[in-house]
This record gives structure tokens, sequence and C-alpha cells, in this order.
């Protein structure tokens, strides 16, 4: 089966500004694959590239076996795009937004109306869908776009921040669309903040800074790589010490100090025993925060 | 400049996309697509030109003649000015259903084909309507008539082609007011609609002339009062397919960088 993206040395420049600095990428059918970074990390730059939106500006990418800056419109038509911002056409009502969708790839209006039917039942929108976009929630609105990048029945779908802003009812709902994709053997391609998604959702992740890849590979070899075990959150005033043979890496916050280390209790113990009187310690596993964090820096990004 | 090959179904998907949003809003468009214009007609040629006794410097018999055809073109232009501002601005990127409809099969370029050719739709219809109200008035002179419509669409596509490519550029709606109000609505007034240019300085005729407005609604004229003359229409038909054309490159162009940059 053809690889559903692979990019090499891709690259989208905006005047002086690289959004995309030369990045590789193998996408593989069936898998879903994500994407992180901070905000100006270059995601949403190559996922429009990938959607055949934005012309790369040197490098090479083929989408589903198509070259992206010839054959844009063979890959849109088997392409599902959730975009950040719905765009929902508010003139529309929920089902004219899916039938009117639908004809733009081609369906009769009796296809148009089955699928939309179908997907009106996926995103649990029956009820809805004689009303307007406007009187949906923002939970709502996410799941018609996702039905609406469903209409054509994709070999890949792109969901760029699909559960961004939305309460945690509303992202499980999400959650349990993509995974159903996932077992029907949809691709998916998404870009999220969310580390708890992406450790979630995806077989294999990058994540980018700056316009480039700065980690590849499956959540689980990303924090065997990057980090420790475990990290110890400690709240504390005083100043915590380690001994330099113990194992412990030892990151000063402003009101919190982080032991990294692969066993927590004892990294815990290890700084109790010499002095330190934290008012609170909580032991947890790694995730992809601490990689992430750790890979791209604690500065804030507008 | 990419993707310039045309998919009829595409550029048709379009139009129906608007077609279908227009099944809300049908009423407001009748208003001010077909009604605004018959009562402006109505109120200038049968109420002002009942006070008008000698028409003939205006080349017509009576003033509803004059006015009829130039209220009917004019309002054509009026029309396909203000849709390529604010609410092309609202597709491509205040609503941005076109930034969703790029990602379909569709391109930029089709996007922008079907956007006019949705202008030329409406104002064909709504210009069809005024017509028969129009030859009520004034009765039947010229099978030529039968064209006035698609003048009306042409008229409209020639000055909303050019003003899409603006839009197209512009990341907010500064500057619209001002092309509203020192552009459309200045040359909907002086092109002819109401008086005969020749009255006008030449500086200023010279002016109107290199504008569409004025070349719709003589042709109009002509072709309702039966006057028509085919070496002049010819010209006024050339004229406003350079705009057309010209208008339709620099607004494929705007599209694509709002849309696939």
């Amino acid at each position: 089966m053809d690889p559903a993206v692979v990019a090499r040395k891709l690259v989208k420049q905006f005047g002086e500004f690289t959004a995309v600095d030369g990045i590789d990428l193998d996408i593989r059918s069936g898998e879903t694959f994500a994407v992180l970074g901070p905000n100006g990390a270059g995601k949403t730059s190559t996922m429009r590239m990938i959607a055949t939106v934005s012309r790369p500006t040197s490098g090479s990418l083929s989408v589903l076996g198509h070259d992206a800056s010839s054959e844009g419109r063979s890959i849109r038509s088997r392409l599902g795009v959730v975009p950040q911002e719905d765009h929902l056409d508010v003139e529309l009502t929920v089902r004219e937004n899916l039938l009117t969708y639908s004809r733009y790839f081609g369906m009769s209006w009796a296809e148009a109306k089955a699928r939309s039917d179908e997907l009106l039942d996926f995103a649990q929108l029956t009820d809805k869908a004689d009303d307007r976009t406007d009187m949906l929630s923002g939970g709502m609105k996410r799941r018609l776009t996702i039905a609406r990048a469903l209409v054509n029945t994709p070999d890949l779908v792109l969901l760029d921040e699909p559960t961004t802003g939305l309460d945690p009812q509303a992202r499980q709902l999400l959650w349990d669309r993509l995974y159903e994709l996932k077992e029907r053997g949809v691709t998916q391609l998404l870009t999220t903040h969310y580390m708890d998604e992406a450790e979630q959702l995806a077989d294999r992740l990058v994540i980018m800074d700056g316009g480039r890849i700065v980690a590849a590979g499956s959540p689980e070899e990303l924090i065997a790589s990057s980090t420790t075990r475990e990290v110890v959150e400690l709240r504390t005033d005083d100043e915590i010490t380690v001994d330099a043979d113990s194992g412990i890496q030892v990151e000063v916050l402003r009101k919190r100090t982080l032991l990294y280390a692969d066993d927590g209790a004892a990294a815990l113990e290890h700084v109790r025993a010499r002095g330190a009187t934290p008012s609170s310690a909580l032991i947890r596993r790694s995730t992809l925060e601490d990689v992430f964090l750790a890979l791209t820096g604690r500065q804030l990004v507008d | 400049m990419t993707a310039l090959t045309l998919h009829p179904t595409s550029l048709w998907h379009v139009v129906e996309h608007h077609i279908r949003r227009t099944r809300r809003s049908w009423a407001g468009l009748l208003l001010s697509g077909v009604l605004n214009p018959i009562f402006t007609m109505l109120a200038l040629g049968v109420g002002i030109g009942s006070q008008i006794d000698d028409t003939s410097s205006l080349g017509t018999n009576g003033y509803l003649e004059f006015v009829g055809p130039g209220v009917l073109a004019g309002s054509a232009f009026l029309q396909g000015g203000f849709t390529a501002l604010w609410p092309t601005m609202s597709q491509l990127r205040w609503e941005g259903a076109y930034q969703n409809v790029v990602r379909t099969p569709c391109s930029a370029a089709e996007v922008l084909t079907g956007h006019l050719l949705w202008i030329a739709l409406r104002l064909t219809f709504s210009s069809s309507l005024f017509l028969v109200v129009l030859l009520i008035g004034i009765g039947w002179e010229s099978s030529f008539a039968l064209l006035v419509p698609f003048i009306a669409a042409l008229t409209a596509v020639s000055v909303a082609a050019p003003i899409c490519a603006f839009t197209a550029r512009r990341e907010t709606d500064r500057g619209f007011a001002l092309i509203a109000r020192m552009v459309v609505t200045p040359l909907f007034v002086l092109s002819g609609t109401f008086t005969n240019v020749e009255s006008f300085p030449a500086a200023v005729q010279a002016v109107i002339k290199f504008f569409p407005a004025f070349h719709g609604i003589e042709l109009t004229r002509m072709f309702v009062n039966g006057t028509s003359e085919i070496g002049a229409a010819l010209g006024h038909l050339a004229v406003l397919a350079v705009w057309i054309v010209a208008g339709w490159f620099a607004a494929v162009l705007g599209f694509q960088k709002a849309l696939t940059p």
C-alpha cells in the first residue's frame, strides 16, 4: 500500500519568514500521526501544504501517491480536512452544510442525501439536522465540521487542533469518533496542543519547533528517549539539592520543583533525606508534555 | 498562477451553493435587486418624466424611455460593485465558506469564476423582471430587448471582477466604503443613467467612458429603444469584455493568494 504522505526537505516561506524549514515526513496508510509543537512551530503550514491549499516553496511532497504541486485536484478528492476554524455556512442548516459540501465532490443529490444522513448519525446530530449552524454549541459545531470532512469517504483525514476549546465531554465524544475512524482504517494526521490527546490517539508523532522537526517516534519511544520514567512535582520554597550520582534531574520553576527520575518514590525519599520539606509532593509517570517542554522550552509563545 | 483549468461541474457547484444559500434570503434580494430599482425608475421616469416636455436632446421619445434602461443597467452595475465588496469579503474571510470550498476538488480560480457566474445569473434574473415592468411601461420596440438581461449581467460582472480582485487582496474591509461611495455610486449616477453624458465637460466624459457602467447603460438603452447601431454596440461590448477579462485575471490571482497562498 502506498504511504499516505511522503515529504522531503519541505519548505514553506512567507516573504522572509520561514514557516516550515526543510522537514521530512513519512506517514503510513492507516496510522494516526500527530504533529505537536508550540504556536508558530509550522504545524498548520505543514497541514495546509498536505491539503494542497498552500504551495510548497521547495522540496517534494507526495500525498496519497500524487504530487501535491501538480495533482492537487486528485488529492483533494480523497482528502477530508478539519481546519482550526469551523467556517460552517451560517446561511444553511446542519444538513444543508453536509449536502452542499458533498456536491463539491461530485456526488449526486441522492448520494449526498444518503451520505449526509449517515454522517448526521455518526456525529450524533440527527435531531439538529434542520437547525441553522449558529444555533449549535461549540462541540456540536466541531462534530459537524468532522462530519463535513468525511462526506467523500476520504482515505486521509487532516485534523488541525480538532478539540481546541471543547469541554471534556465534547472532547471524549470526538475522540470516540476518531477511534472509530481509525478502526475503519482511515489514515489520520492531526495537530494538537494537548499532549494527552496525542498520547491517546497517535501511533506516531513528530514534535515541531521553529519550522523543524525536533523529535519523532511513538509516544512511548519519545517519553523513553527524552525524559525519565517518572516525575515528582514538589511544592516547596526549599532549595532542593541532590547527589551528583543519584541520576535525579532537578528543574526549579516559580512555585514548584520537578524531579525527573526513573523511581519517583526513591527520588522523593532522597530529597527528604537531604532536608527538603515540601508542602505537597505528587509522583506521576512522565507524559508527552514533559517531552514537549524539554524539547521546545517553557517560554510562552503567543 | 496555477490551476487555470476550469471544470464546468465545479463552477456549477459554486453557483448551486449560492442558490441554496439564497433560499432563505430571496425576499431581501428581491427587494434590493428588483423592487428598489423598479420604484426608482417609476419615480423618475413617470414622476419627474411627467414634468419634462422635450426629451429630444436625450434621443428618446420620453424620459421613461431614457431613464428606464439607464436605471436597469445602472442598478446592475451598482449591485455588481457592492456584491464584490462586503459579501465577497464575507465568503473569503469572515464566514470563510470559500476557505472550505478550496479543500474540495474545486480550485480558487473555479471559486472566483463560479462567484462571478452567480452574480451574472442573479442579475440576469432580476433584470428580466425589471425589463418586463419597463416594457409594459414603454412598449416593445425591438427584439434586441431580449438581450438586455444578459447585458445587465455583463455590466455587473464588468465591475464585480476588478473589485473582487481588490477585495481578495484586503485583510479587512478598510477602504470598502470609499470604493462604494467614491467610485461605484458616482459611476452609477454619472454614467448616463439619469442624464445625457454629452452635456458634461469633455474631461468628465472621458473619465466616464473609461469605466464600464456607461457602456452597459448605452447598450441597454439601444436594445430597449430599438436604436441599435452595430458598430457602436460592438464597441460598447468590447469595453465590457476588456473589463471582464482583465478583472477576471486580476481576481483569479487575488483569490489564489487569499485562498491558496
